[in-house]
């Protein structure tokens, strides 16, 4: 799998946009200088979650429960913090402002995250990663 | 022989400095000696304009957010350091290669910066009460004297009302206090509109007191509240050692040596020799001087002593208020955004005085949360990143962030060794170990849930008590505590180290006791007592 690929994946489950050049670049850059090693059955795992979204969900979820410092949980955070250091995409980690269903948004997004949880330990457990 | 020096300084943070400036204004000759790291790399890249702004415009922004070598995105847990940004790592270069520590329990911060700690210091100016003075075996009168000196050198602001039993005591010529911000201050107006019920409980909350400015003093300007305290000082409206260093240097009779480690001093009969070592070439070198001054900070001055007095001490005491910062949710400010100008520091202080007494008061500095970024919080919620993302964006602006410091005492389970490690740049390696006392762990659990109690009263909801370990308060003192007895390992009243001559030491060793406010300012007056007691006895 391409760093190119892998950016573009991670960009799209986390903000849901694509990934510019400069994000490419600052991604493959960072890559580069920190060592964030998968073994190989963590890289195997890596290139079908690079593939599929619903599992890099579903994965990560899991793994934010039962292994929150694992090296693929840091390749998203790695990929997290360049967005939200880029002028273009950190309205994404800006406030929310203040709508009328606002809270029902919010609890509508913890219980989705928690339905995610549940199938993501339940997965890591059942394949035994 | 070398030329001997009046005055030799250890250490450029927060004591060395005004010591130095004490000495250097009294016309005495000083030889500063420091190892001196500093940030060369982003100092000019971080745009003076609000946070909101430069976020939206500056394309080189992830190089002062993340580094350059992304040196600031925090993979592991939190611990000490961990949220220091770009511009303020080079406040712990080299610690590892050239003053390492080993322990399992106790995770000091240290700084061999120029300006030593004193880089990415908070702010937080609090004077002692007399309670607190009188337990940390310090002068009373000549420190409350000292405290206005320093005082009027670095610039303070704060309340001079509610609080100021417990913040800035008899200080006079405070600027006033900084604004808080909207979240803050909704706690605050709570707190005046039921403040006698507060007060009956032994709760006070005001303003903080801060080396920070909000008018301007001399070359120093007033914040903008630009909220970008914590990546520029382009305004030098925190005091910073580095400030008064450069000053210094302009004065004929003050010299500035970098690239020097201390590593022991010996003393002769009419005068000191100072052995150093090089930090780029490894030479060792000696200087030589009439009086000494250790301005290291106390766990590097707990090293240089053991290793000079080797043969008449193998243990020192340690000091170090333990910490807990508590993230909490302030349902009020739910989707309400924060002030677009705020100061990126504590926004207001709560005091816990159960006794009424004055002296084991706990003290929380409330912060809100946002120039630091949301993906160190993200990573902290037990969800996926990218719902994380999401759910945070709703509640970071109800984010609350109290810092917890409760005071600590000697004990004979918190002290410093020196071992011998032939790889390591001095051969050797400062040990340490701190376990509280099962009275200390009582007294702790029973005010850390009294806390939780009175946050509940303001409305504010713990989500998460996070323990970053003993040493994260970066307050540390008492490694060569203050005795009237003449005995090895420990301080006149004046500060030298009994059973040397002309040794003397201007960091918090000497305390007896750490209170649970900020010690730096506290620090900053006792090196200047220090170099006037020095300037008496020559």
């Amino acid at each position: 799998m391409e760093l190119k690929d892998e950016a573009q994946a991670l960009t799209k489950y986390l903000i849901g946009e694509n990934a510019t050049k400069e994000v490419v670049d600052l991604y493959t850059l960072a890559l580069g200088r920190i060592d964030i090693t998968l073994s190989r059955k963590e890289l195997k795992r890596w290139d079908k979650m690079i593939k599929n979204a619903f599992l890099l969900k579903v994965i990560d979820s899991g793994l934010a429960i039962l292994d929150k410092c694992n090296p693929i949980r840091k390749r998203i955070f790695l990929m997290l913090a360049i967005l939200e250091a880029q002028p273009n995409y950190c309205t994404h980690f800006f406030q929310k402002k203040r709508k009328s269903w606002y809270l029902l948004n919010f609890f509508y997004r913890g219980v989705v995250s928690v339905f995610y949880l549940m199938i993501g330990v339940l997965y890591l457990k059942l394949f035994k990663i | 022989m070398s030329k001997v020096y009046n005055i030799i300084i250890v250490g450029s943070g927060p004591s060395g400095a005004q010591a130095a400036q004490t000495f250097v204004e009294s016309g005495i000759e000083v030889l500063m000696l420091d190892v001196g790291e500093k940030d060369e790399k982003y100092p000019n890249i971080v745009p003076n304009v609000p946070f909101a702004v430069f976020r939206q415009n500056d394309k080189e922004q992830y190089r002062y957010l993340l580094g350059d070598e992304f040196e600031a995105v925090p993979f592991d847990d939190i611990k000490t350091g961990s949220q220091l940004t770009p511009p303020r790592k080079h406040i712990m270069r080299n610690i590892e290669k050239l003053i390492p520590l080993e322990s399992d329990t106790f995770f000091p911060m240290e700084s061999l910066a120029y300006g030593g700690l004193g880089c990415g210091w908070g702010g937080g100016a609090f004077v002692y009460s007399d309670e607190e003075l009188k337990k940390a075996g310090l002068n009373i009168e000549k420190i409350k004297e000292a405290y206005q000196v320093v005082g009027d050198r670095i610039g303070i602001s704060g309340d001079l009302n509610s609080t100021k039993k417990y913040s800035l005591g008899e200080l006079k010529n405070v600027q006033p206090s900084l604004k808080m911000d909207n979240s803050v201050e909704k706690i605050y107006s709570r707190y005046l509109k039921n403040q006698s019920k507060y007060n009956q409980k032994g709760v006070f909350m005001g303003p903080p007191p801060m080396a920070m400015l909000s008018q301007d003093l001399g070359e120093r300007k007033k914040t903008e509240y630009f909220d970008n305290d914590f990546y520029t000082d382009i305004l030098k409206q925190t005091y910073r050692p580095w400030i008064t260093i450069n000053n210094l240097k302009k004065s004929l009779n003050f010299i500035y040596q970098a690239q020097r480690l201390v590593i022991r001093f010996i003393e002769k009969e009419d005068f000191i020799e100072v052995e150093t070592k090089n930090t780029i070439t490894n030479e060792i070198e000696y200087f030589t001087t009439k009086k000494l001054i250790l301005a290291t900070g106390a766990p590097g001055t707990a090293r240089i002593v053991l290793r000079s007095l080797s043969d008449k001490i193998q243990r020192l005491p340690l000091l170090s208020n333990p910490y807990n910062y508590i993230p909490c949710i302030y349902p009020a400010m739910l989707g309400k955004p924060l002030s677009t100008l705020k100061t990126s520091v504590a926004q207001a202080v709560i005091y816990l005085d159960e006794n009424g007494r004055n002296e084991d008061v706990l003290v929380s500095s409330i912060f809100t949360y946002r120039s630091l970024l949301l993906y160190k919080l993200i990573k902290e919620t037990p969800l996926n990143f990218s719902d994380g993302r999401k759910m945070m964006q709703y509640l970071q602006s109800a984010f609350v962030i109290a810092g917890l410091h409760f005071p600590d005492s000697f004990s004979e389970s918190k002290y410093y060794e020196l071992i011998n490690d032939s790889d390591s740049f001095t051969g050797d390696k400062l040990k340490a170990h701190y376990e509280q006392t099962e009275e200390e762990k009582l007294s702790y659990k029973r005010k850390l849930k009294t806390f939780k109690k009175t946050l509940h009263s303001f409305n504010i909801y713990p989500v998460k008590i996070i323990n970053p370990g003993f040493g994260s308060s970066i307050h540390y003192a008492g490694s060569v505590p203050f005795s009237s007895e003449e005995k090895p390992g420990t301080l006149s009243q004046n500060g030298r180290i009994h059973t040397t001559k002309n040794v003397y030491i201007a960091d918090g060793s000497g305390f007896t006791y750490l209170p649970a406010k900020g010690i730096t300012f506290s620090i900053m007056a006792n090196a200047h007592c220090v170099a006037k007691e020095v300037m008496k006895n020559n």
